[in-house]
Formats: structure tokens, sequence, C-alpha cells
């Protein structure tokens, strides 16, 4: 009968190691999920990701600060320039020019004023109907320039200016389309 | 007389507070202040300005401006008046106009 207690006792306690075994191995094989994603050798993976690069347009116009027309002539020229053009492909850089005094040339009241003319090289003079194109520059092109030619309309020229200086403001138009 | 200049300007929503780089070339050195103004151009042609800049000598650059708002996002039509002043008299000479498309995201 002793014999037959110590076996079930001994079975007991072979059972109840082989549990804890299994539990074990279970707790093993759980912890070992946490690796999952750890590169086995001769194994691969793939991903994704986004790759983004922005630049904003950029350029640098060079343009005269004053266009003076010499007494005697009647005639001025200057050069604009267009340099380190950076905008999109397929696109234009154009720069078109404004007289803020409708191309007269004014003195410091703004009560006389001589008309003149403004043109790209030997081009048209710049008015409503031929427009106000200086420049144009092609995306991927450095750059490019043009010679700005002011003269004093024929009809005015018989005017002096008396001592005074008679003036205009440009504004050079940057646009990119 | 250089100026340089961008065309389009990406910047974030609702931040008064934006940086950017403003600057006047080194090329008009001993010569030419620059001011900078940026304004949104609106449907009827108005406009409404961003900021303005005060002189900016020769080889200087501005890296933050302040809005007189932040905006929502979107897209929005702008202008960037570039204005040089002689340094000998601070007379202001020709300038530049430049469109720019803005971004706000």
């Amino acid at each position: 009968m002793a014999k037959k207690k110590l076996a079930l006792t001994i079975g007991l306690v072979v059972l109840i190691a082989a549990a804890l075994t299994l539990t074990l191995v279970f707790t093993l094989h759980v912890n070992g999920t946490a690796f999952a994603t750890e590169l086995k050798k001769g194994s691969s993976e793939s991903g994704t990701t986004t790759v983004t690069y922005t630049v904003d347009d950029t350029w640098t116009v060079s343009i005269p600060d004053s266009l003076t027309i010499e007494g005697t002539t009647g005639e001025g020229s200057d050069t604009v320039t267009a340099s380190g053009v950076k905008i999109e492909k397929d696109s234009n850089l154009k720069v078109t020019v404004d007289s803020e005094n409708n191309w007269l040339l004014q003195n410091e009241g703004k009560d006389k004023s001589i008309g003149y003319e403004l043109s790209v090289d030997s081009g048209s003079a710049f008015d409503k109907q031929t427009g106000n194109d200086v420049l144009s520059v092609a995306a991927g092109s450095d750059g490019g320039s043009a010679n700005l030619k002011a003269k004093i309309k024929e009809d005015d020229k018989k005017y002096s200016t008396g001592n005074e200086a008679y003036t205009d403001t440009l504004t050079f138009n940057v646009t990119v389309a | 007389m250089t100026v340089a200049g961008f065309s389009a300007l990406t910047i974030p929503s609702e931040l008064d507070t934006i940086a950017i780089d403003l600057y006047n070339p080194i090329e008009n050195n001993g010569l030419y202040y620059l001011t900078f103004t940026f304004s949104l151009i609106g449907e009827d042609g108005g406009k409404e300005v961003l900021f303005a800049t005060g002189y900016v000598p020769p080889g200087k650059h501005i890296y933050q401006v302040t809005l007189s708002r932040g905006l929502a996002a979107g897209e929005y039509k702008a202008q960037l008046l570039v204005q040089p002043y002689r340094m000998s008299d601070l007379s202001p000479t020709n300038n530049v106009s430049a469109a720019v498309a803005l971004t706000v995201i």
C-alpha cells in the first residue's frame, strides 16, 4: 500500500513538473513573439517611405536704378538682366515694365511733362497695344538680358526742361507662368 | 541694381510669425538699401499688406517676419514689392514687383 502511495506521489510530482515545463515553454514562446520583427539571416523585409523635396521659385534681376536720357541726343539706354533663375519645369520667368506717369517725364511739381518712349532693343515702343515685355527666360536656362532704350517723343524734342530734372519711375514686374 | 526675389512661397497656417529669407544682394554694397512689402491681392485687385520691412543694408538678410494676421490654409495671390533707396540721399529708385503664389498649409 505504501508503495502505491509512493508511486502516486511520484506520479503527481512528475505531472506537476510536466505542467510547469509546459507553462514555461508557453511563456517562452509568447516572449519569443516580441522579437518577430527582428530579421533573421536569409530573410528580407520591405517597406515604403515618402521623400519630399520642396524648393520655392527664386531668381535675381538687375535693373537700372534710373534711366538717363541725354539732353543732346534725347536718348538713353540701359540693361535689364535675369540670373540664377530657378523655376518650375516648362514655366517661364517674364519681366515687363510699367511707368508711374504713363510714359511722361515730369518735373518735381508735376505740373510740366515731356513724353518719352521706352522699348527693348530696336523694337516698338511700349504701349497698351504692343505690350511692355522686356525679357522672358525659360526654366532650365540660367538667365537672360535685354537692352532698354528710351527716347524723347519727336513732338516734345523741341522743349527744354529749364533748370529742372524731369523724371518718371519704372516698375519692373516679374511673373512666373 | 540687383534684386533677389521669389515667385512662390509656402507658409504654415494660423501663425503670424514665419520663416523667410529676404536679402539685399552684396552687389548693391555702398549703393542701395532695399525695403520689402508683401501684400495679399484680393479678387478685386485690392491689396492687404501682410508685412513691410525697414531698410535692409547690402549683404544683410531678414530670416523672420511677423504678419499682420495668420492665414487659413489655402492658395493666395500675393505681391512682393522691392523698393530700393539710394544710400546717398535715401531717394527711391525704380523698383521691382513680383507676383507670388502663396500657399498656406
